[in-house]
């Protein structure tokens, strides 16, 4: 693999060109869809030595087991997310008589969008697995396998979803202002996809009724004389502005999809957060017991017993100072082990906060430049909508124009 | 001035009222002057053919503009009321020759409006806006200002189309009503009241008395169905305006909700901005859609008041000026039965006087239905243009604003 700082995403154009519906091999009604990854290096790079184009198929599954192998692996990097199973906070017809055809170009769409968020990432781009995954066709699923962090880290949740309910915040303010953003950045940005699909129901209905305008016009050009010929003119050209409205929205709809993918962000973060909490909080455990094995052992050498059941039991017994001593240096060592664990463990703290700041720091940047190119994506789409708006509503106009009162 | 039927009907119920307004000023001498060469139209035009009647309208050139404005309170003891400046503005090849301004109230506006009525059963006068009744007030209208904002387009309407009407607007009592100082006016609505209770008394005509004409008119009778026609036509006419006027306050209500939910994603892009602001993250782009949004807001009522007063109003007034078309055309029924009944001679004469009054109202009502109703579209087109140009505007704006690189706070 080539070693040099540029990403997969400025060495190569990478594409979901295709997708095709598979039926699987056990069961034939059981079918799936395979999603056709296309990576052609960029013209532009000068030194690619791979300068062929490559294209590999991809099931969702193994996107999600890709993605479940970086997260345990890059437990303090922000992996881009994959979009969801269900598909939430539409509007009454985006739904409505979509075929599977269109839920998959919509999870297409947002695949390949999770693909160049992955290699645009300088850490997860230079894993051998995202780079195996994207360019070769087999062989990725070895690496992630002989890894073994996959089987690691799914121990791990269980434990430590139960230890964050009796868990307070981490002190580190960095880490819990990002939280709290995250919190409350999740919250502001459904309730814009709430709003926005409410909003989206109304604006259709609202056109579906110049439909109803159109055709009153229509019946009602029979009747008149003068006004005949316009009345028909602006009723087919409202008929023709109730029609125009649905693709808009649909398309309004792929973009709120980006804004729900930026949304799912924010669970990641809280989620390196809360690594990052387990692994201050394993430290200052590790820490509490290394200082009560330290007076245990003090405690001993100075010979203060203490009411344990143990002590009690050397005090009958009567004490051989052989034991004595080699149960101080058993401590003793016992102690040293810990404070080697302690100051690992303290390394491993300091290098994933480290770390995971830059890692925040990079979504930063990362979600001002989507925020940026969806919202302005989403005023370019209000501009079109408006335009043809206008255009329907000049050639209403105009049908009304060639007997123009004086005014 | 008239032909000699006309005046004799008119002369039926038109007590010496007249004689007074002669005396006023110079100024209303003038109006005289000008309604003089419309009358002259008007000899030819009692029994038109339709082209030579367009051909004198090319020709005459003068014109009249009402406005009515300024509304202003006035409280005593007994009563409170509105009154409302009628600024009436003569023009001859748009060379003003004569203005007059006098403050009426809107039971002036009725008085001439049931004056008009009485004497010209069947010519089409316009509509007065609808009286101030409680359901009006609670559904349609919140403030009072708004009220008498619409009240006075309606008044102006009303008194704009006497005015373009080449029969009415020579009345003595039209002139007053632009005209007379105040005492002039109430002495002449006094002897008005006197001359309505002597000839309601007087059995003589039944025309006088519009009572009788709102009845349903009797079934089997010939009718000339050159009328029957226009009766279906104005009830088609009813009807969609009826439809439209129901579909448009639909659109209306979609509107409002989509208004409501527009101010709601406003208020949750704030809430947006306020949390990057929180934390001292760059809200620049937030900033640009949340501020564009507020824009739209903005615009969206204001089309939406537009429509409501501009749009959703006139039709229904048109709604009723049909029904008042209606009425004439039923008064004109009763007529006919009456004199099939009584077979009597001078009723005949009248029933052919009425018959061509109606036809050639309605001919010039249907063509103007046709101007207004084109033009009321025509400026609801337009206004929906100026608020997708300026959507246009603030969109491609923020789109541009949020393409620039470093856009920092």
């Amino acid at each position: 693999m080539t070693e040099d700082n540029s990403t997969l995403f400025d060495r190569y154009d990478i594409q979901i060109s295709n997708t095709e519906r598979r039926n699987s091999s056990i069961a034939i009604q059981d079918c799936y869809i395979v999603y056709l990854i296309e990576c052609r290096p960029k013209a532009s790079v000068s030194n690619n030595k791979d300068s062929e184009s490559t294209c590999v198929f991809r099931r969702y599954s193994d996107f999600e087991t890709l993605r479940n192998y970086l997260v345990a692996k890059y437990s303090w990097v922000i992996v881009p997310v994959l979009p969801e199973k269900t598909i939430s906070h539409t509007w009454s017809k985006s739904h409505q008589d979509r075929t599977s055809v269109e839920v998959v170009e919509r999870r297409r769409v947002l695949l390949e969008r999770f693909l160049h968020h992955l290699c645009a990432h300088p850490t997860l781009s230079a894993d051998t697995a995202v780079q195996t995954f994207l360019l070769q066709n087999d062989g990725w699923k070895q690496i992630v396998d002989t890894s073994h962090v996959l089987n690691k880290s799914e121990s791990l949740i269980p434990s430590f979803k139960l230890n964050l309910m009796q868990h307070e915040r981490t002190k580190d303010k960095r880490f819990s202002d990002a939280y709290q953003y995250a919190i409350d950045l999740n919250t502001v940005l459904y309730n814009v996809l709430r709003a926005r699909a409410k909003l989206a129901d109304r604006i259709f209905i609202f056109y579906q009724a110049h439909n109803q305008l159109g055709r009153l016009f229509s019946e009602w050009s029979t009747t008149e004389d003068k006004l005949g010929d316009s009345l028909q003119r602006a009723g087919h050209f409202l008929d023709s502005f109730s029609g125009q409205i649905e693709e808009y929205l649909h398309e309004e709809d792929a973009l709120m999809d980006f804004l729900k993918h930026q949304a799912s962000y924010c669970d990641v973060i809280k989620s390196v957060v809360e690594k990052h909490e387990q692994l201050v909080d394993d430290n200052s455990k590790q820490e509490t017991s290394l200082g009560t094995k330290r007076t245990q052992r003090d405690a001993y050498a100075n010979g203060k017993m203490n009411f344990s059941v143990n002590s009690l039991k050397l005090k009958l017994f009567g004490e051989n100072e052989e034991t004595r001593y080699a149960k101080i240096e058993g401590m003793d060592s016992d102690i040293n082990d810990a404070v080697l664990h302690c100051q690992n463990a303290d390394i491993r703290v300091k290098e994933f906060n480290k770390n995971a700041i830059i890692e925040l720091d990079f979504y930063k940047t990362m979600k001002e430049e989507q925020m940026r190119e969806i919202l302005r994506s989403y005023c370019l789409l209000q501009a079109r909508i408006a335009k043809a708006a206008l255009k329907s509503w000049t050639n209403i106009r105009d049908s009304f124009s060639t007997e123009q009162a004086p005014l | 001035m008239d032909d000699p039927l006309s005046r004799a009907l008119r002369e039926e119920n038109n007590p010496p009222s007249s004689l007074s307004s002669i005396d006023t000023n110079d100024l209303h001498f003038n109006e005289k002057i000008s309604s003089l060469s419309i009358s002259h139209s008007h000899n030819d035009w009692i029994l038109p053919s339709t082209n030579e009647r367009k051909e004198e309208v090319e020709i005459n050139r003068e014109y009249i503009r009402i406005c009515v404005c300024d509304p202003k309170k006035h409280k005593s003891n007994l009563d409170s009321y509105v009154t409302y400046l009628v600024n009436t503005q003569t023009y001859n090849d748009s060379v003003k020759i004569n203005e007059t301004n006098v403050r009426r109230r809107y039971n002036d506006f009725i008085w001439l409006k049931n004056l008009l009525d009485m004497k010209y059963p069947f010519n089409i006068i316009s509509p007065l806006p609808a009286k101030h009744t409680l359901s009006n007030k609670l559904h349609v209208v919140a403030d009072d200002g708004e009220f008498i904002r619409r009240r006075m387009i309606g008044l102006q309407n009303f008194l704009q189309r006497i005015i373009d009407n080449p029969v009415i607007s020579i009345d003595s009592s039209v002139q007053l009503f632009l005209s007379a100082d105040d005492d002039t006016l109430h002495t002449a609505q006094q002897q008005q009241t006197q001359a309505t209770t002597i000839s309601s008394v007087s059995p003589h005509i039944s025309s006088t008395n519009s009572n009788p004409f709102r009845q349903p008119m009797g079934r089997g009778k010939p009718i000339p169905s050159e009328f029957s026609r226009t009766e279906n036509q104005i009830q088609t006419l009813q009807d969609n305006l009826r439809k439209l006027e129901r579909l448009t306050r639909k659109i209306e209500t979609d509107q409002v909700s989509i208004q409501t939910e527009e101010e709601h994603l406003l208020s949750t892009f704030k809430q947006w901005l306020d949390i990057e602001r929180k934390y001292d993250e760059n809200d620049s782009f937030i900033d640009i859609v949340s501020s564009t949004q507020e824009k739209i807001v903005e615009n969206q009522m204001d089309l939406l008041k537009y429509t409501n007063t501009k749009f959703i109003e006139p039709i229904n007034e048109y709604v009723l000026f049909t029904n008042v078309v209606q009425d004439v055309l039923k008064r004109r029924a009763q007529l006919s039965e009456n004199v099939t009944t009584n077979n009597s001679e001078e009723m005949f004469d009248q029933l052919t006087i009425a018959n061509e009054t109606i036809k050639a109202d309605i001919h010039r009502w249907t063509e103007l239905k046709d101007k207004e109703l084109t033009h009321l579209f025509h400026l609801m087109a337009n206004k929906k243009i100026d608020f997708y140009n300026q959507s246009i505007d603030a969109w491609e704006q923020a789109a541009a604003r949020l393409s620039l690189p470093n856009n920092q706070k």
